[in-house]
Order: structure tokens, then C-alpha cells, then sequence
């Protein structure tokens, strides 16, 4: 259907259509898609709240080094990582 | 599965049944025409309640489905409370008799997703199971 996509530190992740991140007083930050629900952990609703288009996922390393006070190559591993898992379901885009 | 303690995890979806009113006649299907007519069917302000109950028990998706959903004239309506209550909605429609501006005016009422069910690429064949 779409081609692949592979999440770069150049790449600006944003949810497409149809896909939301929100959160749920019973069941915590969870992001929703068609037919399928996903539960997010506090890290990965860190990085999935950033994703909106804006930022680029190096930005996003760069601000989370600093946030968090932890190395950014793992830091950027880590995000590329779980974006990339995301993007191959297609619960993730990049702004083109 | 029993993170806590054993009791019932909170439901993550919600099959509402909001007619059973449907211009098809499929044979599949496990519902009858008229289970319940439509001047009994739940009013659009009963729904918003249902849905409001749902989303604080932790409910996340909604799914519109029937019968034929798009029979109710105030399908916009229940799709647009059920996104203020922050309900993923699903529409589950034969898309029989649904325009394009309506389909626009579900999108601006905040629906999510839509499930098209097709019975066969080919007219007479799907004629022959939708009836």
C-alpha cells in the first residue's frame, strides 16, 4: 500500500490519521488505532507526545538528553527503536 | 491478564447496536430486521450517557454498527458525543445510501475510522448475498 518507512534522526514522526495518542483515567496513556489499542509506558508516551509533526527525532534525542540528564546515543537508539516498531505496524508517519 | 489480583480488566471497546433498521438482507447476518423498533431504540441523549459511563469505566473504542448505523438520522450526533467523551469511533456501515456529504459531516463530528463491509467485487454476486 505505502512504502516503507525508515525513521532516521533526520525523520519528523507525526501520527497519521486515524491514529491517537490520549489519556484514559482507567487504562493510563494509550495510543488507538483502527480496530487496536496499545498501551504506552511512561517513556514511550514521552516520545509519542512529541510526535506531531514539529520536531525531528534528533530534536526530540537533544531535548530528552538534556531533560533527562542521560546519554544521547542511547537516548536516540532508544526512540528510533520504537518508532521505527510503530512505523512498521503504520501507526506512524513522517512528515514528508 | 490478573495484574490485578484476579478481578475483570476494565473493557477496551464498546459494540453499539444503535439500530436494527437495515436495507439489506444479508443472510449471514445474526440479527433480526426488528429486535427492537425503531421508536423503542436508545435516543441520542441516552447514548451520550451509555458512552459517558463507558469512557469512566476505561472503555477506549466505540464501535457504531447495527443493523445499518447510517439508518439513524442522528448518527453525526451520537458520532460527535462519543468523540467529546474521548471515544475512538468506528463506524461499521454497508455505506448503502451514504453520501459523500455525510461521510465529510461524520468526519467533522470527529469519526475515527470506518469499516466498509463489501460482499463481492462483483455487482450481481454482491446483489446475490446482500439481497
Amino acid at each position: 500500500m505505502s512504502e516503507v518507512i525508515k525513521i532516521t534522526p533526520e525523520s519528523r514522526p507525526m501520527l497519521p490519521r486515524g491514529v491517537r495518542l490520549q489519556e484514559n483515567p482507567q487504562q493510563g496513556w494509550v495510543l488507538v488505532a483502527p480496530e487496536r489499542v496499545f498501551k504506552a509506558d511512561g517513556i514511550a508516551s514521552v516520545i509519542l507526545k512529541r510526535c506531531d509533526g514539529s520536531a525531528t527525532v534528533g530534536q526530540m534525542a537533544d531535548e530528552f538528553a538534556t531533560a533527562y540528564n542521560a546519554p544521547r546515543d542511547r537516548i536516540l537508539s532508544d526512540i528510533i527503536s520504537l518508532l521505527q516498531t510503530l512505523a512498521d505496524k503504520r501507526l506512524l508517519d513522517v512528515v514528508p | 491478564m490478573s495484574s490485578n489480583g484476579g478481578a475483570i480488566s476494565p473493557p477496551l471497546g464498546l459494540l453499539a447496536e444503535l439500530t436494527h433498521r437495515c436495507p439489506l438482507a444479508c443472510p449471514y447476518c445474526s440479527n433480526p430486521f426488528e429486535l427492537e423498533s425503531r421508536t423503542t431504540e436508545l435516543d441520542t441523549e441516552t447514548w451520550s450517557r451509555v458512552m459517558r459511563e463507558a469512557a469512566q469505566m476505561g472503555v477506549l473504542q466505540i464501535h457504531l454498527s447495527g443493523g445499518e448505523p447510517a439508518s439513524r438520522r442522528d448518527l453525526e450526533a451520537i458520532t460527535r458525543v462519543a468523540h467529546d467523551h474521548g471515544l475512538y469511533t468506528n463506524l461499521i456501515t454497508s455505506a448503502v445510501g451514504v453520501t459523500p456529504a455525510r461521510m465529510e459531516a461524520l468526519a467533522n463530528a470527529g469519526l475515527d475510522h470506518v469499516q466498509i463491509s463489501i460482499q463481492d467485487s462483483v455487482p450481481k454476486e454482491a446483489d446475490r448475498v446482500a439481497g
